[in-house]
């Protein structure tokens, strides 16, 4: 104790700013001479750290709705569309579609669990023990250490190459690393029969990619693509994500 | 709602609640433009404006909290000079500060350098977030109002409908050890936190 206040007080008041100077002199003093009281602070510096953290994101997304209630929102199509009306609604949608491709944020969702895992078609664990910790590194959020494990793994064809190309994908989007995340994307496509869940997922992860690496252009075209040729086989999870990007 | 003055923005921002949040929404709406021209004339893009904006309004609120801004110069200066730091610091670190050119209000360039917060993103936030949701809604109200927002106790005590100040004590301490035993038992969050103190 000191001056009345208890060690927690002393530390919440050093870290509000709330001492002074004397007394922030003595604090600091003691801090120096006991470990225990060092210790003390450098948690209560960390619970403050989550602390603002928490309030900033409440607040950062106060922020953010007030720009999504300033975008243009895409009217619906029509079935019955007169061609120079279909055309004029083209360029508009396509137009529209890279308004909205400026950003990406909040479209990206951690992948379904059943593809995560390779197990839409049954199978529990493509890709055995070796790719087993690759997913665990991934599921720790060690995305460098997911991709470096996933070096040694010696990799058998077809299901578990497609798994291991899907982890390494989300590992590269996690680390930033956009254009490489896009590629491997669009590799990992090509691995997967078109008719899968998973193909289509991929497909739209690899827009999500194009966008983030700064090519708009191509995300939109092949969002638009995405869009009119697997709109009718998407889940109602992905056909939303697939309408809000598109700005339906 | 629209404020006439920088006054009664900052008195907006000091009763708390409704009146806070739209003191705020209005500060990033009215100013949103001007700082969406000088990223974007600096190697920016729309998305990075409407990010480091959203970030520098925070930041302001947190000095007005903290009883750091003093009224000196206009709001949207300072706003201003908390972006230009920002955007700068962002320039540095991706090596692009030589095509730097300042194109910012004249009022904003002769504000002395803002200090301002380092904002945790990306996964790292994913990883806090998850933790934090851990504890209970009224904690989490207390330790911010506490610790982000310096409320006295008493006034919190009133707004947790608690009958005196001491009992406010008790829940802040039961809520700070919950938040200390998230934190001892997440090793990723402790090592992204101490990156971040």
């Amino acid at each position: 104790m000191s001056e009345g206040f208890t060690s927690e007080e002393r530390i919440h008041r050093y870290l509000m700013n709330e001492m002074t100077g004397s007394e922030k002199a003595a604090f600091e003093q003691d801090c120096a001479a006991d470990p225990a009281l060092r210790e003390a602070l450098e948690l209560e510096r960390k619970v403050m750290a989550l602390v603002r953290h928490d309030a900033r994101t409440d607040l950062k997304k106060m922020l953010q709705t007030e720009d999504e209630e300033k975008s243009i929102p895409l009217k619906p199509r029509s079935r019955k569309w007169v061609p120079w009306v279909a055309m004029t609604g083209v360029a508009a949608a396509v137009l529209l579609i890279v308004i909205n491709l400026t950003t990406t944020r909040g479209f990206y969702e951690e992948p379904p669990s059943d593809l995560f895992y390779g197990t839409e078609r049954g199978t529990p664990s493509p890709g055995g023990d070796e790719l087993a910790a690759v997913r665990e590194a991934y599921l720790q959020h060690e995305y460098a250490k997911a991709l470096e494990l996933m070096g040694n793994v010696k990799l058998p064809e077809g299901e578990a190459a497609q798994n291991a190309n899907f982890i390494a994908a989300h590992c590269l989007w996690h680390l930033k690393r956009y254009p490489e995340a896009a590629e491997r994307f669009r590799a990992l496509r090509d691995l997967t029969p078109p008719g899968d869940k998973l193909y289509r997922y991929t497909w739209w992860y690899h827009v999500l990619a194009l966008r983030e690496a700064g090519e708009t252009e191509k995300a939109g075209a092949e969002l638009q693509q995405l869009h009119d040729q697997q709109y009718n086989n998407m889940d109602a999870d992905l056909r939303q994500k697939v309408d809000r990007l598109m700005g339906k | 709602m629209r404020f006439s003055s920088d006054e009664e923005v900052l008195a907006g921002i000091r009763s708390g609640g409704e009146a806070c949040n739209s003191a705020l929404r209005y500060l990033y709406k009215v100013n949103l433009p001007m700082v969406s021209r000088y990223i974007t004339q600096n190697s920016g893009r729309a998305e990075d404006a409407q990010d480091k904006f959203q970030n520098a309004v925070i930041v302001f609120y947190e000095h007005v909290c903290e009883g750091r801004f003093e009224g000196r110069s206009s709001i949207r200066s300072y706003l201003l000079a908390i972006v230009r730091n920002m955007w700068l610091n962002e320039l540095k670190r991706k090596g692009l500060n030589e095509k730097y050119t300042e194109s910012l209000l004249p009022e904003a360039q002769d504000m002395p350098d803002t200090p301002h917060a380092v904002f945790v993103s990306g996964e790292h936030a994913a990883v806090l977030d998850a933790v934090v949701q851990q504890l209970g809604e009224g904690c989490r109200n207390l330790v911010r109002w506490r610790f982000w927002q310096y409320k006295p106790m008493k006034e919190i005590a009133e707004l947790m409908g608690y009958k005196n100040e001491q009992v406010a004590k008790n829940k802040q301490q039961k809520c700070l050890e919950s938040l200390r035993q998230l934190i001892l038992h997440n090793k990723a969050a402790g090592e992204i936190l101490a990156e971040y103190v």
